[in-house]
Order: structure tokens, then sequence, then C-alpha cells
């Protein structure tokens, strides 16, 4: 079994420009409609949006790390149990063997993540 | 690629980085020019896209390592 990890982090403040408009162009871009309907069902959009972009940057780099480089954000989906742990699920059929683990986090201005992938190659 | 377009893509490449036009040329790079980040470079996409009314495939988004290679990109997308 083999591990690899990614982690990166963003400021929050980046998304303001995108928090009052679900429709927007870029966000369609990096996230699927429930990560959406998710993140623009809370008080604020930013955080949210900003620790799944995390998210989807550390588990490329988790994933680059096993030289697979054909997975783009809408690929990756993050979203959340009932009891608010996040899950992250990649929708390419070809790699349900790995094994993935996201942890996600925010403070004030920034927001964090970290992904462990297992698998056998 | 005509020089109308090409004026097109460094205006919103300028916009989107927020840098003055005489702060890019071809070589401009994604990996050395620090104002060009992963979210930028997504944010330039989409307008791109709006723009010219075009998709690219993701190959060729992240094909686009220079501010030369975005009109080469643009250009086969509009040719």
């Amino acid at each position: 079994m083999r591990m690899t990890i990614g982690t990166d982090i963003v400021s929050i403040h980046r998304f303001n420009e995108f928090a009052h408009d679900i429709n927007h162009p870029a966000l369609k871009k990096i996230f699927t409609k429930d990560e959406l309907d998710y993140c623009f069902s809370k008080d604020a959009a930013e955080p949210h949006l900003a620790a799944r972009f995390a998210g989807k940057e550390a588990m490329i780099k988790a994933l680059y790390a096993r030289n697979i480089q054909d997975v783009w954000y809408t690929d990756i989906e993050i979203l959340n149990k009932p009891n608010g742990v996040p899950v992250v699920e990649l929708k390419k059929d070809m790699y349900n063997n790995l094994k993935l683990e996201i942890s996600l986090a925010h403070c004030e201005d920034k927001a964090i993540a970290f992904v462990v992938i297992l698998g056998e190659n | 690629m005509s020089d109308d377009q090409n004026v097109v893509i460094k205006k919103i490449f300028c916009e989107v980085l927020g840098v003055d036009e005489s702060d890019v040329d071809d070589s401009t790079s994604y990996n050395s020019f620090r104002p060009w980040d992963s979210l930028k470079h997504l944010q330039l996409v989409s307008m791109l896209e709006d723009e010219f009314d075009i998709e690219f495939e993701m190959d060729d988004i992240i094909a686009m390592e220079n501010f030369g290679l975005v009109k080469k990109i643009v250009a086969k997308y509009t040719q």
C-alpha cells in the first residue's frame, strides 16, 4: 500500500468576487453543482468555497505524486456528511481503487486542506 | 490570429491578474509571474471562454503556460 499526500492554503478573500453569484463561470469551472449548492446554502459562501478549492488543489497534488494528471477540478467532489465531516470523491471510475481522506479547516482569512491517498499504485 | 483578438486577450489577461499591460509579454509565464496562480488561471480561462464563446479542453487549459501560448490556444478555437 502506497501513501501520497497533498496540502494547500488559500486566502478566503480571493472568493469575495464570486460569493454572490452561484452561476459565475469561474465557479462552474471549479465546483460541482452539489458543492455550489452546499456552499451557497451557508450565510457566507466564501470560506466554504475557499476550503473546497484548497481541498481540490491538495487532491491534485496528491494525485500528481502518483503521476495521475488527468483529473480536473470538477472530477473531484468534496461534500460533507450530516455530522459535518468532509468526504472527497474522485468521479473517475478508473481510480476507484484509491482510498481518499481529506481534512478542511478555515479561520478568519485563510482556508487549508490536507489530503491522503492510499492505493497499490 | 488577429491583432484585434490579441488586444482583447491581453486586456482580459491584465484585468484578471490585476497587472499593467506593460508588465506582460509572450514570455510571461505561469510558473514565474507571481499574480498568475491557479485560481487566477481558472478565472482567466472562464473569461476567455465567455468572451470568445468557446470551451477549452482540459489539456489546453493546462498547456497555457505562458501568455504567448494563451494567445495561440485561443486562436486554435476561434479560427
